[in-house]
């Protein structure tokens, strides 16, 4: 029997403490998670350090695969979902999902780094489930019955119908601070419950996406809308290529995959 | 498509040696591994990657295997270290096969046909795909027809974007309905 080192289950007790999860960030979390997940799954081959163990070399701990199935199989019902997410996460799920093209060659379009796209693939994926969850952006009535406050959720569904804070804050007779800070109140509560909740915090954040009412920041996402010219390498698509030509690596673009995520590869 | 290191005049006539890849898959990435080993002769060294046709599935290739050839084939025996290669096409007594150049050629010219058949027809507002860089399987319609250069148009959810390139890059995709012509077009529906 292989003995564990005991700083090792230290850790991984640690890790399952809440206190501990909430003092990290959320990649720190979901990588925590994965390598939890691969543990229960083959702890001997996890210990032991023979191979790299990791959620995206396997499969089955990528809960992606599950859009990429069903951009593959039922792609009208794909792209019924993400119209319901915002512009810039719909680019990214198109392009990745649809297109295969890789989070650098989508981040370098929509002026957003590698991480950024990962990141908001993410809030997206966790999005998507609470649509299939409860078929639907919630309800008021979903909301409340998940435990949050009936105004919130008036809040939420209003802002979702009109996009803006200040119907809302005039409709309710409140300021729109108020209406804001509620609304994101309420989505770190919901994040921090059971399953439901998370999915209405995971739908409040797709919501709430790019809402800041901060002048600079929107400053600078107008930016990324801008028109963007592009100038393909000299030699993009010639018959003839040389290899010492340095921009080779364009013509291949490497790292991109033979096409749209293929099922359980 | 050919890639070719050295002076590509010295291989006139040389026999060719077929390259076996381990699977169907990333292509493209191989061959650019394959660019880069070719690199350290001194000889010259010539690597066909025999395109049948491209589009979101991937490559398909003329032929099963990429054609290789040098002054000699024996210094190319090492490919075998490129990742995704399986190595040279070998006899019974495990030498590489030579294919005559004459055989080879006529793949090259079914090539060549298959690379401008892409692209014929295209047009302004023409419906296409871009097949290579960084940009590569976005869909478009053509705004600016230069003759060899064109302007695609890509209207992304978030911002449009102008690619201006070869026309010889891009896939005519005129036949799609308009109703599906979106720049994330991928045929399955």
């Amino acid at each position: 029997m292989i003995q564990y080192p005991h700083r090792l289950h230290r850790l991984l007790r640690a890790v399952r403490r809440r206190s501990y999860r909430d003092r990290k960030n959320c990649f720190e979390t979901t990588a925590d998670i994965r390598s939890l997940a691969s543990y229960y799954h083959d702890p001997d081959s996890v210990l032991s350090g023979q191979r790299l163990t990791s959620a995206e070399t396997d499969p089955e701990a990528d809960r992606s695969l599950a859009i990429a199935n069903l951009a593959l199989d039922a792609p009208e019902r794909f792209l019924e979902l993400v119209g319901e997410l915002p512009a810039p996460i719909q680019d990214i799920f198109l392009q990745y999902y649809l297109l295969g093209r890789t989070q650098t060659q989508i981040g370098y379009l929509l002026g957003r780094s590698q991480t950024a796209v990962w990141q908001q693939r993410d809030i997206g994926l966790e999005a998507m489930c609470a649509f299939i969850f409860f078929e639907g952006p919630p309800t008021v009535s979903q909301m409340v019955e998940a435990g949050m406050a009936e105004r919130t959720a008036s809040y939420a569904d209003e802002y979702r119908k009109t996009r803006s804070f200040a119907c809302v804050a005039g409709w309710h007779f409140a300021e729109v601070k108020e209406v804001r800070r509620s609304l994101l109140e309420a989505q770190g509560r919901m994040a921090k419950g059971n399953r439901t909740q998370k999915l209405i915090a995971a739908w409040l954040s797709v919501l709430l996406f790019r809402a800041a009412p901060i002048e600079g920041m929107i400053a600078r996402e107008k930016a990324k809308t801008k028109r963007l010219n592009v100038r393909a390498p000299k030699g993009l698509g010639t018959f003839v290529v040389r290899a010492d030509d340095p921009g080779i690596g364009e013509v291949f673009a490497p790292g991109t995959t033979d096409g749209p995520i293929s099922r359980g590869a | 498509m050919i890639i070719q290191h050295g002076d590509a005049r010295r291989l006139a006539n040389l026999p060719w040696a077929a390259v076996e890849l381990t699977g169907e898959s990333r292509i493209e990435e191989i061959v650019l591994h394959i660019s880069r080993w070719m690199r350290q002769f001194e000889e010259p060294v010539q690597l066909l990657f025999p395109v049948q046709s491209r589009d979101l599935d991937g490559v398909k290739l003329l032929s099963p295997y990429l054609w290789i050839r040098s002054v000699s084939l024996e210094p190319l025996a090492r490919i075998n270290i490129v990742m995704g290669v399986q190595g040279l096409l070998r006899d019974h007594e495990n030498r590489a096969i030579e294919t005559e150049d004459e055989f080879v050629q006529e793949v090259i010219r079914k090539t060549a046909r298959a690379a401008d058949e892409w692209c014929r027809g295209i047009r302004v507002g023409t419906f296409v795909r871009i097949l290579f860089g960084r940009e590569r399987m976005l869909c478009g319609w053509v705004a600016e027809d230069h003759g060899a250069m064109v302007t695609v148009k890509i209207p992304l959810k978030t911002r449009e974007v102008w690619w201006r390139g070869p026309a010889r890059a891009l896939l005519n995709l005129s036949g799609v309905p308009k109703t599906e012509q979106a720049y994330y077009y991928s045929g399955a529906r």
